[in-house]
Order: C-alpha cells, then sequence, then structure tokens
C-alpha cells in the first residue's frame, strides 16, 4: 500500500521534480535567497528545543504533579514545512537539462524530551534538530523522520554536541542546527513556573498562573532582545455548552536578513480570541493583527467529533481518562478524536520577506488517539495536517501554501 | 510488532505525502519582475529601517509594466541580475535615490531587461507622490 502510494506520488509530480543527477545552485543575491538563511533560525527558535518545551512537556509535567507528583514523562515529534519557500536557483549537474527554477526549500524539526518529577517539582530535558534543505527527489520527506529517530533514540549526545557545531553546504542548500533546554519546573499553588538555560540562545521563563488559566511567556535572546512575548488566558473552561476560552496578544519579533546579509526585522502584535468546544463540536478562530497592519489576520471554524473534545481536555487538563476509554470503546467514526478546521488568514504586504501578502485560504486536520494506561497516564499519538496555518504564516510569512506535517508520540 | 509495522506505514505515508508539492516551478517574467521589487524593500529597510517605506517602494516597483521575457523554457537567469545588483546598492545610493523608483531601475543597467529600456520614461506611477 506505501509502495503504491509512493510511486502514484511521483508518477504525480514527475515534471515538477528535481532531476536524478542534479543539483540546485541558488543564485546568491535574491530576497528569497536570504530569507531561507534565517528561516532556518526561527524554525529552530519556535520548533526547537523550547517551543517543544513549552507546548509538550509543561503540561504534560503540570498534569503529572496534579495527580501523584512522581513518573517519568518522554514525548516526541517531528515537524515539517515542505514548500516554505522557491528560491531561484539554477540545477546543475552531469546530463541535467533542467536550467533555472525555483527549488523548493524544506523546513524540518525533530525534537525529543523527557522530564522526571519528584514531589511537584520536575526537571527537565529536551533536545532538538531543526534545519532546512533544498527539495531532493523522493528522500526529502523522510529526512525529518530520520533526525527525529536520532532525537528519540540518542537524544543529549546528539543534540548537545550539534548545538555547538556548523553543519550545513558551503551553497546553504542545507543545514542542521542542534538545541537543548534543561530546566526546572515547580508547581506552586497559584501558579506554575519554568526557568531553564536554552544552549542556543540563553535564558526561558514561562509563568501559569491557577485555577484561573492566566499565563505570560517570553524568550529572551543572548543579547537581553525579547524575541517573542504571549500573555493571556489559556482554554479556561467555561460551560459544557459554551465550551472554554482563550484571548490572547501575542508580540512576535519576525526576524530575516537583506540580500547583503544585515539582519531586519518586522515585530508583528496580534490579538487573538477563541472558543473551544461548543456544543462539544465547534471551534471558533478569530485574530486581529495590530501591527504591521492592522487587519483581521485570522477567521477559521472547527468542526471535531464530540471525543476529540473530551481528547484535548484530557491533554490540556490531564483529565477526562475514563470518559475517553468509554467514548473511544465502541468504534466508528465519530469516536475517532478528529477534527477539521477550514478559514482565512489574511497576511500584510512583506516584501522584504520575499511575499506580497493577501489572503489564502486556511486548512488543518488533526488525528490522535490516547491509550490510557491509568486514571492520569497513557501513550498518545497524533497527526496534524495544516496549509496555510496562521500560527506557522505567523512564524514563515512567505510560506503560503505550504503543506506543514506534525507527528507526534508522547508517553506520560 | 504489527502496531510498529503500523507506524512506519503511516509515516511512509506522510512522508510521501511530503514529497508530493511542486519540487521545482518555473521561473516566469512575474516573478522577475517581482524579485526587483523585493530587493527594493529589503534595501530600504536595511539602510532607512522604514517598513511603509519599503513597502510603497515595493508597490511602485510592482506598479511598472513587466516586460522580462525569454525566448526558451528555464531561461530567465540574467534578468535576475537586476533584483540582485538592487539588493546590493550601497546605503548612501539608497537614501539618495529615495522615492525616484525610476531613478533606481536606471542606475542598474540589467533592469532594462525585465521593465524595459524606457521605464523610466513611460510609468507615471514610477514615482512616490
Amino acid at each position: 500500500m506505501m509502495t503504491v502510494a509512493l510511486w502514484a506520488a511521483i508518477a504525480w509530480g514527475q515534471d515538477t521534480m528535481v532531476d536524478f543527477g542534479c543539483t540546485p545552485s541558488p543564485i546568491e543575491g535574491t530576497v528569497q535567497h536570504a530569507i531561507v538563511q534565517q528561516a532556518a533560525a526561527t524554525n529552530a527558535q519556535l520548533y526547537g528545543a523550547a517551543g517543544f518545551a513549552e507546548r509538550v512537556l509543561f503540561p504534560r509535567m503540570a498534569h503529572q504533579t496534579a495527580h501523584d507528583g512522581t513518573g517519568l514523562v518522554w514525548a516526541t515529534e517531528v515537524f515539517a514545512l515542505a514548500g516554505a519557500a522557491y528560491v531561484p536557483s539554477i540545477e546543475r549537474g552531469p546530463g541535467c537539462d533542467q536550467g533555472v527554477q525555483q527549488h523548493r526549500v524544506d523546513l524540518f524539526s525533530s525534537a525529543t524530551g523527557l522530564a522526571f518529577g519528584i514531589g511537584k517539582t520536575h526537571f527537565y530535558y529536551a533536545g532538538s534538530l531543526t534545519g532546512h534543505m533544498y527539495a531532493r527527489r523522493v528522500t526529502s520527506g523522510f529526512v525529518p523522520y530520520a533526525y527525529g529517530l536520532g532525537t528519540a533514540m540518542a537524544g543529549p549526545l546528539v543534540t548537545v554536541p550539534v548545538t555547538y557545531m556548523d553543519i550545513g553546504d558551503p551553497q546553504g542548500t542545507s543545514s542542521l542546527a542542534g538545541d537543548y533546554f534543561l530546566g526546572l519546573h515547580t508547581d506552586a499553588k497559584w501558579l506554575t513556573a519554568s526557568a531553564a538555560f536554552v544552549g542556543s540562545t540563553g535564558g526561558f521563563a514561562h509563568v501559569m498562573g491557577k485555577p484561573v488559566r492566566f499565563f505570560a511567556a517570553a524568550a529572551v535572546g543572548a543579547d537581553a532582545s525579547l524575541e517573542y512575548a504571549r500573555a493571556g488566558l489559556d482554554r479556561q473552561p467555561i460551560s459544557k455548552e459554551v465550551g472554554a476560552s482563550s484571548a490572547f496578544v501575542r508580540q512576535l519579533d519576525l526576524a530575516t536578513q537583506s540580500p547583503g546579509g544585515s539582519p531586519i526585522g518586522t515585530t508583528f502584535q496580534t490579538a487573538h480570541v477563541e472558543q473551544f468546544d461548543i456544543a462539544g463540536m465547534l471551534d471558533l478562530h478569530f485574530a486581529y493583527s495590530v501591527r504591521p497592519t492592522p487587519q483581521v489576520h485570522d477567521v477559521r471554524v472547527g468542526l471535531h467529533t464530540p471525543v476529540y473534545g473530551v481528547g484535548k481536555q484530557i491533554l490540556d487538563q490531564g483529565e477526562g481518562f475514563y470518559d475517553f476509554e468509554e467514548l473511544t470503546e465502541d468504534g466508528g467514526l465519530m469516536n475517532v478524536p478528529a477534527s477539521l478546521t477550514i478559514g482565512q488568514v489574511t497576511l500584510p504586504a512583506l516584501p522584504q520577506y520575499g511575499t506580497p501578502g493577501g489572503s489564502a485560504i486556511s486548512i488543518q486536520a488533526e488525528a490522535f488517539m490516547v491509550f490510557p494506561s491509568s486514571d492520569s497516564g497513557g501513550l498518545l499519538i497524533a497527526y496534524t495536517f495544516k496549509a496555510n496555518d496562521p500560527e506557522t504564516l505567523a512564524a514563515f510569512p512567505y510560506a503560503t501554501d505550504a503543506l506543514a506535517h506534525h507527528f507526534t508520540i508522547q508517553l506520560f | 510488532m504489527q502496531a510498529g509495522g503500523r507506524a512506519v506505514s503511516i509515516i511512509g505515508v506522510i512522508a510521501t505525502a511530503h514529497g508530493c508539492i511542486d519540487q521545482l516551478k518555473p521561473l516566469t517574467p512575474d516573478d522577475v519582475c517581482a524579485s526587483a521589487g523585493y530587493s527594493v524593500a529589503a534595501r530600504t529597510m536595511e539602510c532607512q529601517g522604514d517598513e511603509a517605506t519599503a513597502v510603497a517602494r515595493y508597490e511602485a516597483v510592482q506598479a511598472l509594466p513587466c516586460r522580462a521575457e525569454w525566448p526558451e523554457l528555464n531561461g530567465g537567469d540574467e534578468h535576475l541580475t537586476c533584483a540582485v545588483s538592487l539588493g546590493a546598492l550601497p546605503c548612501p545610493t539608497v537614501e539618495a535615490l529615495g522615492d525616484d523608483i525610476e531613478g533606481w531601475l536606471a542606475i542598474e543597467p540589467s533592469c532594462g531587461l525585465v521593465f524595459g529600456a524606457d521605464a523610466s520614461s513611460t510609468a507615471d506611477t514610477g514615482s512616490l507622490p
């Protein structure tokens, strides 16, 4: 089955694939070439160890503390953004006659983390390998998973040394960066707090209030610059009928570089309101961008199976294992935790990032399964597919119509 | 073992799907003209740090008629010299040219291939108000 899909894909894309024997030689000095160099760094910042720890490890640690306070959390994930940019390039090589083309560039990230809790405190490690790659025939899609296996199996033995190495080819058609995160997470009466050393940038701090889920998060660079900041309310449960609400503001420093190699940046400020799980099936997302251009940024509607909402409750609050097990037991399509979100995302003109801006249709499909092993732990396997996802485009505004894949396995 | 095999199959299908979008796209005349505009915007941001001006200059370049053309498939690399050269203009030149888009294009001869040799004399929109 897999082989049939593979060959069908190859046949389908025959005219638009890199011929065997062709090697990209990107034309230096264009904006598209310059942004790819910075894209790899942004990818490392957002989808590397720090982002992974915040997104995945922190909630799992909090849930573990809430139940018995001791135990182990292990999680791994692979993120790939196929078609993050297209760069003018001359295809060279013996027998290669593809000439000048726009060559697809992919970003990838593979991260693995481990946390060990004693009482209300967890010690944790997260490590990542991130990078970019000019698309290669057939193999491109498998590279992120190969690195994912590396971070999962070898952990810090791979990620720590790679953090201090400069890996990539001289023409800039591929890169590999490592990062790691060593931290302490504590759960006090009114808040959870986390502080860590990040191998690539320096410090990191995160605080979230309880029981009202106010949060504030910031990443500070080695030069004391504020790389991003978010603050607000995160999925505060309201009622069974209305679901849960999020409202937050975010500032993101969109860094890039000019064709000459100098850093240039734009501040992207947005305000978000989200309502999840209305009547157990409906999600609404709205965001307005304040800077650089005031405009509606994100309007999306999501529909999901009722059991998806219960599964999210497990992942967000660490509760609902028994309900979930009961709901998924019967089988049938409506008992698969799955969601589909569709809407429109609008970006400002950012020509210095090689994008004219405008609106695009956003699609996100997600499916996952939790295999409970106790009333507070289990195994999670999840897959998410996104195209023109607002979060992804906020970080990579030139990545219109790129396909994002996210695959995670978590043991908690 | 069966679950492991299934997981490998799922990853295989996902990885294949990952490869299903175009690895190469032809370079079109419009791409070359847009690249020139991107370079003007990036250079403006770098030298003058003003985002609104950068966007306005990009839009002024985009308002010009795009006259790039090449007879065969897979051509156009020499046309990109315009974008590359504009992206490398020294900051004093960028500041001196300011909003004079015709001036930007006239200072770099390769831009004649992209916007036509007479771009500066025919484009009413080539200069910001």
